[in-house]
């Protein structure tokens, strides 16, 4: 066996003989090889932290990818790079993109990774993870995109996300691994260059462990690749019946009134009637509009008189109505009496003829009387002047010479009997509140009525005991 | 060592660097090219780690066809949604699409959203709600205000696996307040809503 200086390395080698020198050079060969293989992972990984910590150089940005919804484009693990995006740059659809994604359910934005699959107009797009079944549900605004993904360094990232997922073992191992192979990577080998000044291998060392120290401390952002689906039930409808009535409004309508007025309306001269003939009534004097209604289970409103106030129902007029019902609601505290409802030649404050009126007394009483006569009066058996609201119905049948009346209360009879049949035939309107009196002992001084009234309706026929009684239970 | 063999090593040693240093910028451009060269989305599910899935019972008809409501009118029906997850995720439900009607129809028709097990689309026998109301008396004008996923109702946390859960629904036409005139203004009104569930990922 012969001693030689090698040159190259100024070490002894032994040389040729075959026994420990082969094993020598099997060993040797083995731990060269190993050497490169950590040289070449040394230079691997360095490389590819380097792309990865482009951004942090320039105006790039760096994404790290935790979540796989975009697979197999891009894997968990991966560093996206992205190129700026700036505010004149039309949004390539197609591409894949880094934006904000509109709120989720987690705390502060978050930046996401998806491809734009659709511009929605109005600066709004579509995106979609490649993976997902479904486009992402939210679109995006034009104004959330950051940047364009351009570079994909995979597994650089992998070491953030095992932290994130708090994968220890996982940690543990490449990080004890990447050490062995750095310092492996380290040793020297035949054919290696002469030795360099120990300030530039130190460098070289220190530039190593920087590199990788700074994936795990300066490293990207994180960009959301989150999985998401979506189903839907679609198109249901609901539609209201094209006819809609209160029970109170079915309950009169079911009669079919001349005209039916529920004196809703906030204002004006014109009261709708709600019979459906168009008949529309006309309010004069009103004192005031939309007070409390009379009805507790069918919302509305009525109205308040005073002085001459009044409401005339609708229509053109009637002609001498013997068989007729009257019907309204009324609350007051007068002690002054006044005039209810009656029929009247005009729609003026006074007429040349009236009659078929009900009218309160000064004692709160309600009287229905025919014609002007003090004989053959219907008389509510107790006052009505007790502030609280009262339903009053009058039905009339020709019987004779004379006319039957009966006078109902809160939906109850109260009185009945013969009355006057009119004096004169003439068209005229029913009318409530203010009107023209009889004068003299028993009537009020005056046919001003002071106030509420609601829900007036007039018929051409005579409501039977039952359907007054069923109005006043429909209220 | 023979001269070949220190010559073979060298540039063994020589080129190792380099090499590594040429590969990964190999191993970058190919990965950045088959990343964003393209603009469709792969059909690839199968490809994924991952993947989450969610669908109803309702063979895409329409949960709700109410004709003819008058006040008072309800109904319930039931609905099965089906989660399969291989990443943990949240689901929630939210409204889309609403159709205003003219008359404001949306603000009398109240919803109440139940949460449970049990039921199917084609009957809520079975249905067991699993917890409070997601939403009790709502009209569907507030309900289409909840329109995306961050303000959606519900937070059914699913693991990986398959999961179902039913939601049961149920409206009613309240006309409580409303004078004869309003109720005039919404006959014949049509109104619609959407109502979509969404699985993110956690």
């Amino acid at each position: 066996m012969t001693l030689t200086i090698d040159r190259t390395t100024e070490r002894p080698r032994a040389v040729g003989a075959v026994g420990a020198g082969a094993r020598t050079r099997a060993c040797d060969g083995a731990a060269f090889a190993l050497v490169l293989v950590a040289r070449a992972y040394r230079a691997l990984l360095l490389t590819l932290v380097t792309v990865a910590l482009l951004p942090a150089v320039s105006s790039w940005s760096g994404y790290v990818v935790r979540t796989g919804s975009m697979e197999p484009s891009i894997e968990p693990g991966d560093v996206i790079v992205g190129q700026p995006f700036g505010p004149d740059e039309k949004v390539p659809v197609g591409r894949v993109m880094v934006f904000e994604a509109p709120p989720g359910s987690g705390a502060g934005p978050v930046l996401r990774v998806h491809r734009v699959v659709e511009s929605l107009g109005h600066g709004r797009y579509t995106t979609a993870g490649d993976a997902n079944p479904t486009p992402d549900a939210a679109p995006v605004p034009r104004g959330n995109f950051r940047s364009r993904a351009v570079i994909r360094v995979p597994f650089v990232g992998l070491p953030l996300v095992w932290l994130h997922d708090r994968r220890l073992g996982r940690i543990l191992f490449w990080l004890l691994g990447t050490m062995a192979m750095l310092r492996l990577s380290f040793w020297r080998v035949d054919g290696d260059p002469p030795r360099r000044s120990r300030g530039r291998r130190r460098a070289l060392r220190v530039a190593a462990v920087a590199g990788v120290a700074a994936t795990a401390v300066a490293g990207p952002a994180q960009a959301d690749a989150a999985f998401s689906a979506t189903t839907v039930s679609h198109a249901n409808t609901w539609r209201a019946a094209s006819l809609i009535q209160q029970s109170y409004t079915a309950a009169v309508k079911a009669d079919a009134p001349y005209a039916f007025h529920r004196l809703d309306e906030a204002s004006g001269t014109t009261a709708a009637d709600s019979a459906g003939n168009a008949r529309t009534g006309t309010y004069t004097g009103v004192a005031t509009y939309r007070q409390t209604g009379a009805l507790p289970n069918n919302p509305g409103y009525a109205v308040g008189l005073s002085g001459t106030g009044r409401m005339v129902a609708g229509g053109t007029g009637l002609y001498d109505p013997l068989t007729f019902s009257a019907e309204l609601w009324f609350r007051t505290t007068t002690t002054a009496g006044g005039k209810l409802i009656g029929f009247e030649s005009s729609r003026n404050a006074t007429s040349v003829a009236y009659d078929r009126e009900a009218f309160m007394r000064a004692d709160g009483t309600v009287v229905y009387l025919g014609s002007a006569t003090t004989k053959n009066l219907l008389v509510s058996p107790t006052s009505l002047n007790n502030g609280a609201w009262h339903h009053l119905v009058v039905t009339s049948v020709p019987s004779g010479a004379q006319e039957l009346s009966y006078l109902y209360v809160d939906g109850v009879l109260v009185d009945y009997g013969a009355t006057n049949r009119a004096t004169s035939s003439y068209t005229g309107w029913w009318r409530a509140g203010y009107g023209t009196l009889p004068t003299g002992n028993g009537y009020p001084a005056s046919g001003s009525f002071t106030g509420s009234i609601d829900d007036v309706a007039v018929y051409t026929t005579a409501l039977s005991g039952t359907r007054v009684a069923a109005h006043y239970a429909a209220r | 060592m023979r001269i070949s063999a220190l010559m073979s090593r060298r540039t063994a040693v020589a080129l190792t660097t380099p090499v590594a240093v040429l590969g990964a910028a190999a191993m970058v451009w190919h990965a950045s090219y088959a990343a964003f060269s393209g603009t469709t989305r792969s059909s690839g599910n199968s490809w994924s780690t991952g993947s989450v899935a969610l669908s109803d019972d309702d063979a895409g008809s329409a949960r709700f066809q109410a004709t003819n409501m008058t006040p008072g009118s309800t109904d319930t029906k039931c609905i099965k949604v089906t989660a399969n997850a291989s990443v943990p995720g949240i689901v929630k439900g939210y409204a889309v699409n609403p159709v205003p009607s003219a008359a404001g129809l949306e603000d009398h028709v109240m919803v109440t959203v139940a949460e449970g097990n049990g039921g199917t689309f084609a009957s809520c026998t079975g249905f067991t709600p699993s917890g409070q109301n997601l939403v009790t008396n709502m009209p569907l004008s507030t309900l289409a205000t909840f329109h995306d996923y961050a303000g959606g109702m519900g937070g059914w946390a699913v693991t990986a696996g398959t999961q179902t859960r039913t939601y049961q629904v149920t409206w009613k036409f309240d006309a409580t307040g409303m004078t004869q005139s309003q109720l005039d203004a919404l006959q014949g009104a049509q109104t619609g809503i959407d109502i979509q569930w969404e699985l993110q990922s956690s």
